[in-house]
């Protein structure tokens, strides 16, 4: 099954075709990595795909349903999470309430703030971070953020 | 121990607001005249530097609207007061300035920083314009009389805003509601990235604040008997709840609580006793509790209580 395609996906920036007439999928199961040299067109692909930036034409699919000219949050709870090639935490909250706002906003039905709680603290357990859940994010290092 | 510890000083704040309460619901009984009216101007620009507080806080955008949504507040007592009663034409004010919001804020919210700001400053002067236009050329008049009320009634007015702000302010800053507005402050595009409807969260919060600040110039119109476009929407009601806002600091709710007590209090006493050197006294407090604190009172008394341990932080 196809989980996520794209069709003749394209984006302009001024003159500067940065992405043209690209057709992609990743099928059910699938790890697909994406390359090529810098200024490529990677980041606006995946700007595209999470509709932080607009797309020009094309279409793009999950799961079958178009996404394309929905919300970046509509499509955060059909599924589909991204990260930045820049790393964007919320600085000056603490490194539980950065999980837990995944768990409270993240999911198409939304969480009890005790639910997404106790989500945060186990994932946080998982990765190793319980013991500095409760400082603000921009107080890790790096590669803990 | 620690939970202990917590619990006790909660309801010990707790008591403290109960009592600070009721003396306050009680002034009328034992002090006359003055004092009233006083405290009502300190609760009218308290309720304006929370409610700006409320929405530019967490979220980061500076919004110059505190004075269009006064004065839509202000013009609405003018209209409806002579014939609606009070409790009605005070929400109804407090009602139509959300409803600015909600439409301002639909139009503008994707506009950050500074143009955001330049924007909503520029709605005060488009308001007021439109009002004197239409009082000159349509009414030919220049300005209207407000019903007047009794000061007593004007303070406990004020009193019951002022308590459903802070109500309001201190369940959304413990809300799911209040952490994302935090986020999209942090960085609003991530925000959006884990789900958060930034459009729907900003402008609810827009109208929300709104509604106290229109609410609150309802109420003070009544006081004022005489307002025309020039009164109702004067600039000063823009700015003054920042500089309240930033001398009292913005970490906590009681900051901007702190900044205005004290703003409105020096006003008062300045204006009596220095009517021309006021505004200049004024800006030099300002200066320099930006230059010297930058994170207001509540920042001093931070740093204070934890004896200057709080670590510094450099950007990487
Ligand atoms: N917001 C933007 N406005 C204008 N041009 C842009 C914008 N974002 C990207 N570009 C341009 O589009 C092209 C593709 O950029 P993109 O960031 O997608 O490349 P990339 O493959 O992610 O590169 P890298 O390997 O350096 O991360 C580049 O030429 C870049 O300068
Ligand atoms: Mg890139």
């Amino acid at each position: 099954m196809r989980v996520i395609e794209g069709e003749r996906v394209t984006k302009y920036f001024g003159g500067l075709a940065a992405v043209s007439n690209v057709d992609f999928h990743v099928d059910n199961g699938e790890i697909v990595g994406l390359i090529g040299p810098n200024g490529a067109g990677k980041t606006t692909l995946f700007n595209l795909i999470s509709a932080a930036i607009a797309l020009k034409s094309g279409v793009i699919r999950f799961k079958g349903e178009k996404i394309s000219g929905l919300k970046p949050y509509q499509i955060c709870r059909m599924g589909v999470s991204r990260t930045f090639q820049s790393v964007k935490v919320f600085s000056n909250l603490s490194v539980l309430q950065n999980v837990m706002l995944g768990s409270l906003y993240g999911a198409p039905a939304g969480m009890s703030d005790a639910d997404a709680n106790s989500e945060a603290t186990e994932l946080l357990e998982f990765v190793g971070l319980s013991n500095v859940s409760m400082i603000p994010a921009k107080d890790l290092t790096l590669a803990n953020q | 121990m620690d939970i202990i510890k917590f619990t006790s000083k909660k309801s010990f704040s707790i008591g403290f607001i109960g009592f600070v309460l009721v003396l306050l619901a009680a002034l009328p009984l034992y002090a006359k005249g003055y004092t009233p009216i006083l405290l009502t101007s300190i609760f009218m620009y308290v309720i304006l530097s929370v409610s700006w507080t409320l929405f530019s806080g967490p979220t980061g955008y500076m919004s110059l609207a505190t004075a269009a949504f006064f004065g839509v507040g202000i013009y609405t007592a003018a209209f409806l007061g002579k014939t609606l009663p009070l409790p009605v034409f005070i929400i109804s004010g407090g009602l139509i300035s959300s409803i600015v919001a909600l439409l301002v804020g639909a139009l503008t919210l994707r506009l950050r920083g500074i143009y955001f700001a330049i924007f909503t400053f520029g709605l005060v002067m488009l308001i007021s314009n439109l009002l004197l236009f239409w009082e000159l050329h349509a009414m030919e008049t220049r300005g209207r009389f407000v019903v007047i009320v009794d000061y007593n009634t004007i303070y406990y007015t004020m009193l019951i805003i002022f308590v459903a702000l802070m109500l309001t302010a201190y369940f959304i800053r413990r809300s799911k509601f209040g952490l994302a507005l935090q986020s999209i402050g942090e960085n609003e595009e991530a925000a959006a990235h884990i789900g958060i409807n930034v459009t729907l969260v900003k402008v609810v919060n827009f109208a929300v604040s709104a509604f106290f600040i229109g609410a609150a110039g309802a109420t003070i119109a009544t006081r004022w008997t005489y307002v025309d476009p020039y009164i109702a929407f004067n600039p000063l009601f823009s700015f003054l709840p920042v500089l309240m806002a930033i001398f009292g600091g913005m970490g906590q709710l009681y900051g901007p609580v702190i900044g205005a007590v004290i703003f409105a209090y020096l006003q008062e006493i300045l204006i009596t006793r220095f009517a021309e050197l006021y505004m200049l006294i004024f800006g030099v407090i300002l200066v320099f509790s930006i230059l010297y604190i930058p994170n207001g009172l509540v920042g001093l008394i931070q740093k204070w209580r934890k004896g200057g341990q709080a670590g510094e932080h450099a950007s990487n």
